[in-house]
């Protein structure tokens, strides 16, 4: 078995009372693209600091490609590409200035690190914004600034904290399309978010943190198979009284029913044909309905499933 | 390090905010000065006496007319500034407050003045004694022509001798335009402005206080070559500026602070390198916000500004008086004093402690700085 890429083992990290990483666990192979989900303040930022030797932890072993990390391991950093979750470049200097700045603290060579700064430019499209300072760029084409300042030393692990916060819907496609050719070229990612189609779209792997712990790891379909949830049927029905909606409840491997502005909701929790078993029912007492709609659980739905409907900062 | 000293450059030309406080300000508070001090040095010279003169063609008229010539010619020690007249033209004068006074020559010389002008009393009054000694020493030149020809070169002689009781002896190589010290002061508080850009290094160099600091901590360069790098930058870049404000105070506004020009220059490189690095130490104290850091920065220069005479051009020397050690350590002190010291001492001795103390700041300064920033990890970000 080859080695991880990053490994994290029992990691706990306190802000005095608070405990922001709660004995945290992951392993990230090469060649994963992970996505690192959770509500605000779940401690997805405070994970990804830790293991890039930003933040000091209580408790925990973290690895990277093998080695123990620690804020000298330059030798590790050179192979590390990180995109905070804010934008930092200078605004004193051009686009092309500030890649090639943060491209030169990875490559001494001239030569190479001006292939690089213009791989770079070319990747995230910003051909025609060379010599434009950051304050001309919009939203989404700061964004891609930063993700080039990031990734344009190539490195083996690339790590994403929520790249796509204020992006329009082309440019955030862009970037995700871009990290996609990231991957394809040999890069292990890591991916933080919470826009779940983002993470559904692009990762081979997710992990669920919430209140610092990791709630469950795996691939899409392996999470939806960990929630109850596993069918969603919705009926158009003019009319329904309780007693209806109480029989419909005590049908076999349904465990909710709502029923609201002439709709009904029913949330299957496993087994087949539970559409064919509802309707059968309905027209056994005579219920007349009109459309049918039946989906399957969401990742939107695991991760609400997981880390409660409640509201985070 | 090259690359970020390059790029650290490119920054600090294009932050043209920075540049009003180490190019701008000095040359516009520098012409105030020069506005404001020329009128008080204007001021204080002496200014020839308007006075009209009426020749009423008597035994005195002649030599006095001779004298008043003489002390009405052009010139920095013209005496008297006067205008020949008839008796109507000097009454015409004096009420239109052309002249402070009328001297009629005849048999005797008389001083008529007028009571409205209260503003030329100084004036009134040096010209009543000019006439009372002319009219004294006449009489006793008339005397001796008369009872002892003989020793008349000898009371010449006394009269034209400069009585002086006091001596003045000059203990230094130049003498110093009070004013100077105006100036000197300007150029150490520019010199210390240098260190708002070495506070923002500080500040863009930790992780936990900015997202650059951030970025450039897990990057594999050292903290140490990328601080150095961008306090080298800052410290040659301030230095030109404070070169160019520099000259314009000499070659602009006539200033001569150009007294031992080598090492007046190497003072303001201290001055610059104290500044940036004094800027750089408070920048890396605790995680206080920047705007609070700069605050703070401000503070102090300003009161080391003032201390050194800045706002008071006596401070200085009461602290020299009752609290010496502070002008030991006060950078602002140290610089000023430094150009005071190549303007007035033949010795480099003062000077040499001067600059030596300086680098010696600069080397504590760097020292505590690294130390605070060193970090690489932090509790929080």
């Amino acid at each position: 078995m080859s080695t991880p890429v990053v490994k994290v083992e029992n990691l706990v990290k306190r802000y005095k009372e608070l405990v922001a990483v709660d004995h945290f666990n992951l392993t990230i192979e090469e060649g994963e693209i992970l996505g690192l989900l959770g509500p605000n303040g779940s401690g997805k930022t405070t994970t990804i600091n830790c293991i890039l030797s930003l933040l000091t932890y209580d408790k925990g072993i973290i690895e990277v490609f093998g080695e123990e990390m620690k804020p000298d391991s330059y030798e590790l950093k050179r192979r590390i590409g990180v995109v905070m979750q804010n934008v930092a470049v200078f605004d004193e200097l051009t686009v092309y200035e500030n890649i090639d700045y943060f491209c030169g603290l990875y490559i001494k060579d001239k030569a190479l690190r001006k292939q690089y700064v213009e791989e770079a430019i070319a990747f995230v499209e910003l051909g025609d914004y060379k010599k434009f300072y950051p304050k001309k760029l919009s939203g989404g084409l700061l964004r891609r600034l930063n993700i080039a300042c990031g990734i344009a030393h190539k490195p083996k692990l690339i790590i994403l904290d929520e790249p796509t916060v204020a992006v329009d819907p082309q440019s955030r496609n862009k970037i995700l399309e871009g990290i996609l050719d990231l991957n394809r070229q040999g890069a292990t990612i890591i991916y933080t978010s919470h826009y779940m189609e983002e993470v559904e779209q692009i990762c081979s792997r997710i992990a669920i943190m919430d209140k610092g712990k990791n709630l469950a790891t795996g691939t899409t379909d392996e999470l939806k198979q960990m929630i109850k949830k596993k069918e969603i049927i919705s009926i158009d029905i003019l009319e329904l009284s309780q007693e209806d909606m109480l029989s419909i409840r005590n049908l076999k491997n349904v465990y909710d029913v709502s029923y609201e502005n002439h709709k009904l909701t029913v949330l299957c929790s496993d087994g087949k044909h539970n559409l064919i078993h509802i309707l059968d029912h309905l027209q056994s007492k005579n219920i007349s309905f009109g459309r049918v709609y039946s989906e399957l659980p969401t990742l939107n739905d695991v991760f609400l499933e997981m880390t409660g409907k409640e509201l985070r900062d | 390090m090259l690359q970020i000293f390059k790029y650290s450059l490119k920054q600090l030309l294009r932050n043209r905010g920075e540049f009003f406080w180490v190019l701008i300000f000095p040359i516009l508070l520098g012409s105030m000065f020069k506005v404001a001090f020329s009128n008080l040095t204007s001021q204080e010279n002496y200014q020839a006496i308007p006075v009209a003169i009426v020749n009423e063609e008597g035994s005195m008229s002649e030599d006095f007319m001779a004298v008043a010539n003489q002390l009405n010619e052009e010139g920095d020690d013209r005496f008297l500034k006067v205008t020949y007249c008839d008796k109507k033209q000097a009454m015409s004068l004096l009420e239109k407050q052309k002249v402070d006074g009328i001297i009629y020559a005849g048999d005797s010389i008389s001083l008529t003045v007028s009571s409205d002008m209260s503003n030329a009393a100084l004036n009134q009054s040096i010209l009543q004694t000019f006439i009372e000694e002319f009219q004294m020493n006449y009489q006793a030149v008339m005397d001796t022509l008369k009872e002892h020809p003989d020793r008349l070169p000898t009371v010449l002689g006394i009269m034209q001798e400069d009585a002086s009781y006091n001596k003045e002896v000059s203990y230094s190589r130049n003498n110093v335009d009070t004013y100077d010290q105006y100036f000197y002061n300007l150029i150490a508080m520019v010199c210390m402005y240098c260190g708002m850009v070495g506070c923002y290094i500080a500040i863009n160099n930790q992780g936990n206080l900015s997202d650059l600091g951030a970025r450039k901590n897990i990057s594999p360069v050292h903290k140490m070559k990328t601080l150095a790098g961008e306090l080298t930058a800052n410290v040659i870049l301030r230095f030109f500026c404070v070169l160019i404000s520099f000259a314009y105070i000499v070659l602009i506004l006539k200033i001569d602070l150009t007294a031992r020009l080598p090492f007046a220059i190497l003072s303001m490189f201290a001055g610059c390198l104290t500044g940036t690095t004094f800027g750089f130490f408070i920048g890396s104290i605790s995680n206080l916000s920047e705007h609070m850091k700069g605050a703070i920065f401000m503070s102090i220069t300003m009161t080391c500004s003032f201390l050194s005479g800045l706002m008071v051009g006596s401070m200085r020397i009461l602290v020299e008086t009752y609290c010496p050690i502070i002008n030991r350590v006060n950078p602002c002190a140290l610089i000023t004093d430094t150009f005071y010291s190549l303007a007035i001492y033949d010795s480099l001795e003062r000077y040499t402690r001067n600059v030596i103390t300086l680098f010696i700041l600069s080397i504590l300064f760097s020292i505590g700085g690294f130390l605070l920033t060193r970090r690489k990890k932090y509790a929080n970000l």
